[in-house]
């Protein structure tokens, strides 16, 4: 071959290249964004993982009507205007939803600026009531709002002889940490039973002497105290109660549900014998989350804990609002989402936006220990949720 | 009486943490005007060396305790060698910066090599345990706390007035030019206080983790935040100022908390800080802010 062959079959070849380049690129993708906390104070509440493990499960089966899941992963750290820089480039590239930092000092902002484009804000684990009050009208959230954790855990306390109760609330974590105890004494007192005290806190507590001493103080002393709130605070709490002879009951919501507060019964079993909380989904052994996370864990994937699992509900939710509307039109997604009777997901059989259009009212599941095990102590859709919308 | 007496007891726990934690501040700014906010990762670390050798070395409580104190010191010199040296005669917001540039990549290595959730280490927490004096409830660690910080205050204070190094480094806390003049090494001084530093993180951070049961990235910054406000309270720079600042913060944060009407819980924190606010307005450079800021140069 000549030099003059050879240059004319190589450009030859850079031109089918260039030519074939844009139809490769235009592969369709379902796109889902996560502007989410892989570092700073909220990355526990991620919701990677479980996405990321339910993507490459669906794209293995050939995807959402042949088009493979793709997820577009940003660290917002706990930065609200992080998130949503990473939101307006995803906007860019064509994402059918973006999940984000789930408070709504984000969500809120980050759901109107991606709203001005149609697409939605879907929250795999987002419990706070404030999406919920119309602000917002393409936020959906995969689990039912905090009012009914509560009263579900206080319905068990109840049935467990629970009259007396205290309560710890901080304005640390809005409504989560300030409103939910008051939700709970709410179900117990009108259920006959009495608020005795009302103690506060700070994020980041290391030592809660001065509240334990105005527990001690209390005559009769309390049946239970409840607290919304996370590890390590939550396991401090406990140890120190346990030492200051104080056996009621601690009761709390989905910030206990994390493995480091199983971790506890490493140190003594018994730590946990009279703990119980409320929280978003059935994770105890044999549960559907339990056999998900093994399931991840033979395909390299590790998903570890509650928040992160819950990414695979909202990859399914997506999923399913892409394969009904028949496009990755995100109003339409949207919409097929809202008009579906029912969306199989991962944590338990289904969910449905139907009749709330904005969170899922799942069967609220209390999960307690029984020699360091958690157990599953009652699942229900409690009836007596305090007005809260 | 002894409802009382328990929260006085907790005020002094608290005080007694803070004390220690803003007595490592203190020293590193007294000799190289620099608020060290990596502190507080200097503690995680200690935290994260326990949980690590905790589980795979050994569980001895005393060595294991003899191990954070190392760690601590360790970290704290190295940290002076590799981010503070260099900007040791650069502009102080340079040094601030620093400091908070290393708090925040170490926090992240914590985070990416450990976990954002708490890694359990409980060998400590043995240290917690309920005692009865006569009527009155007491928290073993929270005697142990105080007993300590007045130990390391007054082995703090032997160390700088009896050591040739620590005379060095009052010397160099006054004037430290005229300290070099005078032949001694900058970087010994100055390793000095960082290990001296170390040394009471490490100290901290055996009953933080007797507490807490366990380590987390953030374990450390917000109790280096309080210690800071300690600091600024008793007088930026002295000794003796952040161990009052921290004493005062103690009683002011358990007070607040027990004397404030629980519908007004919520302002805990804003009301401790009035105070301190309160507290500035009469002494602007803190309590026992040091002679050398009223140009006291003897």
């Amino acid at each position: 071959m000549t030099n003059r062959n050879l240059m004319t079959a190589l450009a030859g070849t850079a031109a089918t290249i260039a030519l074939a380049a844009p139809a490769l690129a235009q592969e369709e993708t379902v796109k889902i964004g996560l502007a989410v906390p892989l570092t700073g104070d909220y990355a526990i509440y991620n919701e990677v993982a479980g996405a990321q493990c339910m993507a490459e499960m669906i794209n293995a089966e050939g995807g959402v009507d042949g088009m493979p899941i793709e997820l577009l992963i940003q660290d917002s750290g706990s930065d609200t205007q992080a998130a949503i820089t990473s939101a307006e480039r995803f906007m860019g590239e064509g994402v059918v939803s973006i999940g984000t930092i789930p408070f709504s000092d984000t969500m809120i902002p980050l759901a109107q600026i991606v709203g001005q484009n149609g697409i939605s804000v879907i929250q795999a684990q987002s419990t706070q009531v404030e999406m919920h009050a119309g602000i917002v009208d393409n936020f959906i959230s995969n689990v039912a709002p905090d009012p009914y954790t509560a009263a579900a855990a206080a319905n068990h306390a109840l049935e467990q002889g629970v009259q007396n109760v205290a309560i710890f609330t901080s304005d640390d974590g809005g409504s989560w940490s300030a409103k939910v105890p008051e939700w709970f004494a709410e179900v117990i007192t009108e259920n006959g039973g009495t608020l005795q005290t009302t103690l506060n806190y700070s994020a980041g507590t290391s030592d809660f002497s001065p509240q334990i001493a105005e527990l001690r103080a209390l005559d009769p002393a309390p049946d239970a105290v409840y607290i919304s709130w996370a590890m390590p605070e939550i396991g401090i709490l406990i140890r120190q109660m346990r030492a200051a002879g104080l056996d009621a009951w601690v009761i709390g919501s989905d910030g206990f549900d994390d493995p480091s507060l199983d971790a506890l019964a490493d140190e003594d079993p018994a730590l946990l014998d009279k703990v119980f909380f409320g929280t978003l989904a059935p994770s105890q052994p044999g549960s559907r989350i339990d056999e998900f996370q093994q399931a991840c864990a033979e395909i390299g994937h590790e998903v570890n804990g509650l928040f992160p699992a819950l990414g695979a509900d909202m990859v399914r939710i997506v999923a399913h609002g892409v394969e009904a509307a028949g496009s990755t039109d995100p109003a339409a997604v949207r919409e097929a989402i809202r008009s579906a009777e029912s969306i199989p997901v991962m944590s338990v059989e289904d969910v449905s936006f139907a009749e709330t259009t904005s969170y899922a009212l799942r069967e609220i599941p209390v999960i307690g220990f029984e020699n360091g095990e958690r157990v599953l102590l009652s699942l229900e859709v409690p009836e007596n949720v305090p007005a809260w919308n | 009486m002894d409802y009382a007496v328990q929260q006085f007891l907790n005020a002094l726990s608290f005080g007694a943490e803070y004390a220690l934690i803003a007595l490592g501040l203190a020293i590193v700014f007294s000799i190289m005007g620099l608020v060290n906010f990596a502190h507080g990762e200097v503690i995680a670390f200690g935290g994260y060396s326990l949980a690590v050798v905790g589980t795979i070395l050994t569980g001895n409580p005393l060595i294991l305790m003899g191990f954070v104190l190392l760690a601590c010191v360790a970290v704290a010199v190295l940290l002076e060698k590799v981010a503070f040296r260099t900007v040791r005669d650069a502009d102080i917001t340079t040094g601030l910066l620093t400091a908070f540039g290393v708090s925040i990549i170490l926090q992240n290595v914590f985070l990416l090599l450990g976990s954002p959730r708490p890694v359990a280490a409980t060998q400590l927490i043995f240290l917690d345990r309920t005692l009865w004096l006569g009527p009155v409830q007491v928290s073993s660690l929270q005697i142990y706390e105080t007993v300590a910080t007045i130990l390391a205050i007054a082995g703090l204070g032997l160390f700088l007035t009896r050591s040739n190094l620590g005379i060095a480094m009052r010397a160099a806390a006054r004037d430290f030019e005229m300290v070099r003049l005078c032949g001694l090494r900058a970087n010994r001084v100055v390793s000095g206080a960082f290990a001296i530093s170390g040394l009471l993180a490490g100290l901290a951070c055996i009953f933080i983790m007797a507490r807490r049961g366990s380590a987390a990235p953030h374990m450390g910054f917000d109790p280096v935040l309080t210690a800071f406000v300690a600091c600024v309270v008793g007088g930026f720079g002295s000794l003796p100022g952040a161990v009052l600042g921290g004493f005062l913060l103690g009683f002011l944060e358990v007070g607040m908390l027990v004397l404030l009407p629980q519908s007004y819980g919520g302002l805990a924190r804003a009301a401790v800080f009035a105070m301190v606010a309160l507290v500035l307005i009469w002494r602007p450079d803190g309590i026992l802010s040091p002679a050398s800021e009223k140009g006291d140069k003897i």
